[in-house]
């Protein structure tokens, strides 16, 4: 590189310079990799201000990310759209024997609904605060072999906060770790650090989702004696108060040689539109003479 | 005088032609295909960027933008912040060194040498993924994920050929 620029310029000032320049350019090449490990080591003790770095970079590219996925979205929905016009009619009698069994549930389901806000009329029952939904299309999903995380294009200005929870029409997907004022990184359940609190919709066991980089988590935490099978739902517990509760995440794909696996309800590996689910935190009630009250500090 | 001008801002442009296709590389990687399991092999299509304008333009692709786009990278990746940077750093130093030699030989040296770089890039991505997440991550998608940037890299290096023999000053 030196003895290249030496050659065409000829002149004895960069005869001089070139051992310099080489010198010059083997102190960038070590300050660039000490600066690398530098933000490895800081990111790792202090994730705040890497992760503010991260957001606004994200913000900045994240029009030019939806530019690029549109195009595969296209793409994507007209094999779909194929695909689908092939296997009309046998859809069309699945979907009609389906419609069927769920009038029948519907009935249920009214019949239930009634008789649920009697009781609860009788005992004063206070419900959960509600929750407003934000939908978001997913612009950046690849994060290489060892990250399940997605970038959405809603941020703090569509009301997305850090910690709320991403659901598709399926079940849960993950949850925000990180917000930006157009778009937020989701990490995903099965992602090596996602932990969610769940519970197993029949037998009520509760149990920490742990995701583990496959696409299929595993249930931890779960009670020695907790009487689990095959195929048994699992939603979100709500404990924590991040979360709300009875979010459907799985259903158990093995039990009994000690692991215990989901698969999870939403397609992970092809998220296309989510919903972030804007939930109101529950804060522990406040003990003493300041009363209750939400939102209240909770002295010791 | 304005011509000149209007030269030199065309030169200026020209001259940033490589950075500009590898952080397009670096931000399509990331970009969703909706087909099942490819966000965990996505091809690195950066590393081929920083790769190929190492060997045949370094002086249009210094050791800073590489180190930029590979943060650039980590940032939209979610992979640890400075992993992809170094690894850029790294690819662009010894690959800048090793230049000379590999410009002027027939693709398949240009293609071994980019194994030897894919390889590399993997196992160091592998080393500090673990260390990072303290647990011993299963290696088998990043195999494919290596596997499908080497076999993808003939195409988009005679991309980058077309738009060096199109768009770069000599």
């Amino acid at each position: 590189m030196a003895s290249k620029l030496n050659f065409r310029n000829g002149s004895s000032i960069s005869r001089f310079a070139a051992p310099f320049r080489l010198l010059v350019h083997r102190f960038i090449f070590l300050f660039l990799v000490s600066a690398a490990i530098g933000i490895m080591l800081l990111g790792r003790a202090d994730s705040v201000m890497v992760e503010k770095a991260s957001v606004v970079v994200i913000d900045l590219f994240a029009p030019v990310m939806e530019f690029i996925s549109r195009p595969a979205a296209t793409v994507n929905n007209a094999v779909r759209t194929i695909e689908d016009f092939s296997r009309l009619y046998t859809e069309n009698e699945r979907l009609r024997t389906e419609n069927e069994r769920l009038k029948d549930w519907q009935m249920v389901a009214r019949d239930l609904a009634a008789q649920n806000r009697s009781l609860k009329s009788l005992l004063g029952y206070s419900a959960d605060p509600g929750t407003r939904q934000i939908s978001a299309r997913v612009v950046g999903d690849s994060g290489g072999a060892f990250v399940r995380s997605a970038i959405i294009n809603a941020g703090v200005r569509d009301g997305v906060r850090k910690g709320q929870a991403v659901i598709t029409g399926d079940g849960l997907a993950g949850r925000v770790i990180a917000v930006g004022l157009q778009s937020a990184r989701v990490l995903l359940i099965s992602d090596i650090n996602s932990r969610v609190p769940v519970v197993v919709e029949s037998s009520r066991d509760r149990a920490i989702l742990s995701g583990n980089n496959s696409g299929q988590p595993k249930l931890t935490f779960l009670p020695a004696n907790a009487a689990v099978k095959e195929g048994d739902r699992v939603v979100t517990s709500g404990h924590g108060g991040v979360f709300p509760a009875g979010l459907p995440v799985g259903a158990i794909l093995n039990a009994g040689d000690g692991v215990v696996r989901i698969a999870p309800f939403a397609r992970l590996d092809r998220l296309e539109f989510v919903r972030v689910v804007d939930f109101e935190e529950i804060l522990p009630p406040v003990s003493g003479p300041e009363g209750p009250g939400r939102g209240g500090v909770v002295s010791r | 005088m304005s011509g000149g001008l209007s030269q030199r801002l065309e030169r200026v442009a020209r001259d940033h032609v490589p950075i500009a296709i590898t952080i397009f590389l670096a931000v399509f990687s990331t970009a969703p295909f909706y087909i099942p399991g490819y966000g965990m092999v996505a091809a690195n299509l950066a590393l081929m960027g920083v790769f190929y304008w190492s060997v045949h333009r370094p002086d249009l692709l210094s050791p800073v933008a590489a180190f930029c786009i590979g943060l650039l990278y980590d940032f939209l990746a979610g992979t640890p912040p400075g992993m992809t940077a170094l690894i850029f750093v790294v690819v662009r130093g010894l690959t800048g060194a090793q230049g000379g030699s590999l410009a002027g030989k027939p693709f398949l040296f240009l293609w071994l040498g980019f194994w030897g770089a894919a390889a590399g890039a993997g196992v160091t991505a592998w080393i500090i993924s673990a260390v990072w997440h303290a647990a011993l991550l299963d290696p088998a998608p990043l195999l494919f994920q290596v596997g499908l940037t080497i076999a993808l890299f003939p195409f988009v290096s005679w991309l980058l050929v077309w738009i060096q023999h199109k768009l770069l000053p000599v």
